[in-house]
């Protein structure tokens, strides 16, 4: 029988016993921080080399690259400013579309008027009146006298008329006088319009008792404007003892400044009482 | 013809900014008036004989657009006209200075008019009021504008004057 216990097996069965030993330890987890030691420079140099090999090949194949990718971004630069330009304008819309529904808010609350919905396109050139230049006229049925509204009260009245656009008086204007009453007090006045277009109040008896923030209703008397319109509210009260009125300011809810659209009340025909002046 | 058919766009263009723009753009209660500062500017640099007749035109289509009397502006741009003719005519020639002078004075002198058609229509004046609210604001924003209108019309008048002539 042969002898098992030979210097070459006992070599062998070492040998053996050392790989099964390091593959059991590599398994358990107890070589990792060996091989991260051994193969960290490997992986470095593995990514270095990696890393130059793309950028050459980048460096080759990027003219055509950056051609293309010019060529999309000027296209995509120019959807951009289209749609850009395409916001804009649907801003534009949506902020007439706003303003239209308020002022049809305010045809619906108040039935009894017939309106037309205009839009202002031009301002008086001189700053010594105050005027503004509406895009419907006789074409549209406009006529002179008509009282002129926004959702916020009473704008004026038209001045001046010719085919498709009209002139309104505002009744801020210095030769602009409307008759009024005083919600609260139940007393009748009138407001009078500046050259700088301050709004002020008249005619209002000694004895009547008006509150600052009283609100100011048309009265209708003289036959240029339908009663009871808001007009604006009292801002501050003047008495003087020589006077036979009290006068003060008034403050319109109304930016003429900033007037983009407005309502004309088309069934309502001024009456023209000059011939009874005397 | 074409000189004539030219400054017509160009007071109409005028006429449009000034309703649809510069009115919209106050200072206090005063405004520009570009249509002034494009008359001073275009009667400086004319050179032709019946240019007057557009000052007339221009002058009455202005009258019928505003509220004011009809014939108020038409005084105050024939006079600004015949003054920037006379300057023109002058040994003077600073084109720039004459239009702020033209300027200055016009704005004045259609201030004054305009007052005058006001005090005429009855209207309450109170001079303090109109001379710190309206006048000087409108003053200070028609010199602010007189630089950049007069080298806007001098250049349209260089690229429609044939090459040679003298502006």
């Amino acid at each position: 029988m042969r002898n098992l216990f030979t210097s070459g097996n006992i070599r062998n069965f070492i040998i053996l016993l050392v790989v099964a030993g390091i593959l059991l330890m590599a398994v358990s987890g107890y070589l990792t921080p060996l091989f991260s030691l051994t193969f960290s420079p490997l992986i470095s140099t593995q990514s270095w080399l990696s890393q130059r090999y793309l950028a050459i090949r980048d460096f080759f194949t990027s003219p055509r690259d950056m051609a293309s990718l010019r060529e999309r971004n000027a296209q995509l630069e120019n959807e951009v400013s289209q749609l850009q330009s395409q916001i804009v304008e649907l801003q534009e819309n949506l902020s007439q579309a706003q303003i239209l529904y308020t002022l049809l808010d305010f045809a619906r609350t108040n039935p009894q008027h017939e309106y037309t919905a205009a839009t202002v396109i031009g301002r008086e050139i001189s700053p010594y009146y105050q005027y503004i230049i509406i895009d419907k006229g006789s074409n549209q049925g406009i006529m002179h006298g008509m009282p002129v509204v926004t959702q916020q009260g009473l704008v004026g009245r038209i001045d001046a008329v010719i085919a498709n656009a009209s002139r309104v008086q505002l009744i801020s204007d210095a030769e602009s006088v409307v008759n009024v009453h005083l919600q609260n007090a139940k007393v009748e006045g009138q407001i009078v319009g500046s050259i700088t277009g301050e709004i002020t109040l008249e005619m209002i008896p000694q004895d009547a008792e008006v509150q600052i923030g009283d609100v100011l209703l048309t009265s209708g008397l003289g036959g240029n404007y339908p009663p009871n319109i808001f007009v604006g509210q009292v801002l501050s009260m003047q008495s003087q003892q020589n006077r036979l009125f009290l006068s003060g300011s008034v403050q319109s809810i109304v930016d003429f400044s900033s007037l983009s659209a407005v309502l004309i009340i088309t069934n309502f025909e001024a009456v023209d009482i000059t011939p009874l002046v005397p | 013809m074409f000189f004539y058919i030219s400054s017509s766009i160009g007071f109409l263009i005028a006429i449009m900014l000034q309703m649809g723009v510069i009115s919209r753009a106050a200072l206090l209660s005063g405004t520009a008036d570009v249509v002034l500062l494009f008359l001073a500017a275009w009667s400086l640099h004319q050179r032709q004989k019946y240019s007057w007749m557009l000052v007339v035109i221009f002058g009455l289509v202005l009258g019928a657009i505003s509220a004011s009397p009809t014939l108020l502006f038409l005084i105050v741009y024939l006079s600004v006209f015949l003054a920037a003719t006379r300057l023109q005519m002058s040994f003077w020639h600073s084109p720039l200075l004459s239009m702020f002078l033209l300027v200055f004075f016009g704005t004045f002198l259609e201030h004054g008019v305009l007052i005058l058609g006001l005090f005429v229509q009855g209207v309450s004046i109170n001079l303090i009021e109109i001379f710190t609210q309206v006048l000087l604001p409108s003053v200070l924003l028609n010199m602010l504008l007189t630089i950049p209108i007069h080298a806007l019309v001098q250049e349209a008048f260089r690229n429609a004057a044939p090459a040679g002539t003298e502006i």
